[in-house]
């Protein structure tokens, strides 16, 4: 399994982001190859590798705490709305006034609000689960790919042009990603600016959420211009 | 998983940021389900050195609670599983059993099925796997078995020269030195660390778990 992190640029800091929802495998260890703009110190390679385990964990915690696995939550709902019907029928005999008893008893035992998001949390922790299964022995080490190394310079050499508010340069990263075919990256200078801005997020809220990408995230430092 | 050493004027402390909180409690949810080695790192200014033998028991015990505050923030954050009213879900119990044997008639007994039996065994599976002690006893095992490797962080040895100059203007008191290092955490990339630092300016007591080591005599000190 190859992983790869990338410190991207933001305003007076640097962010680094490692997208492990689609990992390349490989034959022999596993390996995560960090691309910075400078050297990086173990200790912050440290911090790293850190930040995907709590991002990895965060996947199997939602999955785990936000509800049901989708095999329960089917039978929770085939079974309540079987007895739901039941019941109705039942309580028919006794008067067509009394069907309303049936539907708040059985109603009140069914998951309404704990299935809109099972599906894709069961997705997203099977995903971080393929990637926890590998991750014995990884060590970071930096990345010696030419053509994201190239990436990620460019990005940092548009970056460093940069002027006016944090949004703004945000912005102008985000259009770049865009425009340099890297919607990843671009993916986390969106939720970035979602965070930032809570209105922004339901008004793009659809197409923020078709580009959304499983990644961790670690602050890090400002790199010199040099 | 990372701490740090953090410089201070005449010492060093090992912090458990929220960083590291953050890390545990997603390690113990990837331990819970599938038991792995642990790597247990302390980021260090260049040039640090301690009695390992004497310091790794004290941060492995920081290690531990750094757990538990982590194991206990996860349980704070559970939202409850199906009706939160134990009358409610008494009620539908002894309704379930009365229509189980009291009612009569085909869809009586399925109904009542699903309220004396089904609902109460599906919602104690729900409660059983959402229960954020489970990463408790995989952490407290893997920290106990792990080794404690210590690494050079940039970040640290350049906030260790700033606490030693003070900024390099003229007279520095010890509050101002540790409000620079707690604005320079963010540019040296050690924001975790903003939080402690601004707290021993305030001469309040951080609250994440630390110890300080006292350069002196080199032992270290835990905190109550």
């Amino acid at each position: 399994m190859n992983l790869e992190a990338f410190v991207l640029p933001l305003p007076g800091r640097s962010l680094a982001v490692i997208f492990w929802d689609r990992v390349r495998r490989a034959a022999g260890d596993s390996a995560l190859s960090v691309y910075a703009p400078g050297e990086l110190s173990p200790g912050e390679l440290s911090e790293i590798a850190s930040s995907l385990v709590a991002s990895l964990g965060d996947a199997t915690a939602e999955a785990q705490q936000g509800g049901p696995a989708p095999a329960l939550l089917i039978c929770w709902w085939l079974g309540g709305s079987a007895a739901a019907v039941a019941l109705a029928l039942h309580a028919f005999t006794l008067g067509a006034a009394f069907a309303w008893l049936a539907l708040a008893t059985v109603g009140l035992t069914l998951p309404w609000s704990r299935t809109g998001n099972a599906f894709g949390a069961a997705r997203r922790a099977s995903a971080a689960r393929k990637v926890t299964r590998r991750l014995v022995g990884l060590e970071p080490a930096p990345g010696i790919d030419p053509s994201a190394r190239e990436r990620i310079s460019a990005v940092w050499q548009f970056a460093r042009a940069q002027r006016g508010s944090e949004t703004d340069q945000m912005r102008a990263l985000e259009r770049f990603c865009d425009e340099q075919a890297w919607p990843a990256a671009a993916s986390v200078y969106q939720t970035r600016l979602a965070l930032a801005d809570g209105r922004r997020r339901w008004r793009f809220g659809r197409r923020m959420h078709r580009r959304q990408r499983l990644f961790s995230l670690c602050e890090m430092r400002t790199w010199p211009s040099t | 998983m990372t701490a740090y050493a953090a410089p201070l004027v005449g010492g060093a402390a090992y912090v458990m940021a929220a960083s590291t909180l953050a890390a545990l409690r997603g390690a113990g949810h990837a331990l819970a389900d599938a038991p792995q080695p642990l790597a247990l790192v302390v980021c260090v200014q260049e040039g640090h050195q301690d009695d390992e033998a004497a310091t790794d028991g004290v941060v492995r015990s920081l290690f531990r609670r750094a757990a538990v505050a982590a194991t206990l923030n996860a349980q704070a954050q559970v939202s409850p599983v199906g009706l939160d009213s134990r009358g409610v879900r008494r009620s539908l119990l002894a309704f379930g059993w009365l229509l189980l044997l009291g009612g009569g008639t085909i869809a009586a007994g399925i109904g009542g099925l699903w309220l004396a039996l089904g609902y109460p065994l599906i919602r104690r599976a729900t409660l059983r796997s959402a229960d954020p002690l489970i990463i408790a006893a995989p952490l407290a095992q893997a920290i106990g078995a792990s080794t404690i490797a210590r690494r050079q962080h940039a970040g640290l040895t350049s906030l260790a020269r700033l606490l030693e100059t003070g900024g390099g203007v003229g007279q520095v008191t010890l509050t101002d030195r540790y409000q620079q290092a707690a604005a320079a955490c963010v540019p040296l990339g050690l924001a975790p660390l903003a939080e402690f630092y601004g707290a021993l300016a305030r001469g309040a007591e951080p609250r994440m778990p630390w110890a300080a080591e006292e350069r002196a005599d080199g032992a270290v000190r835990e905190p109550a």
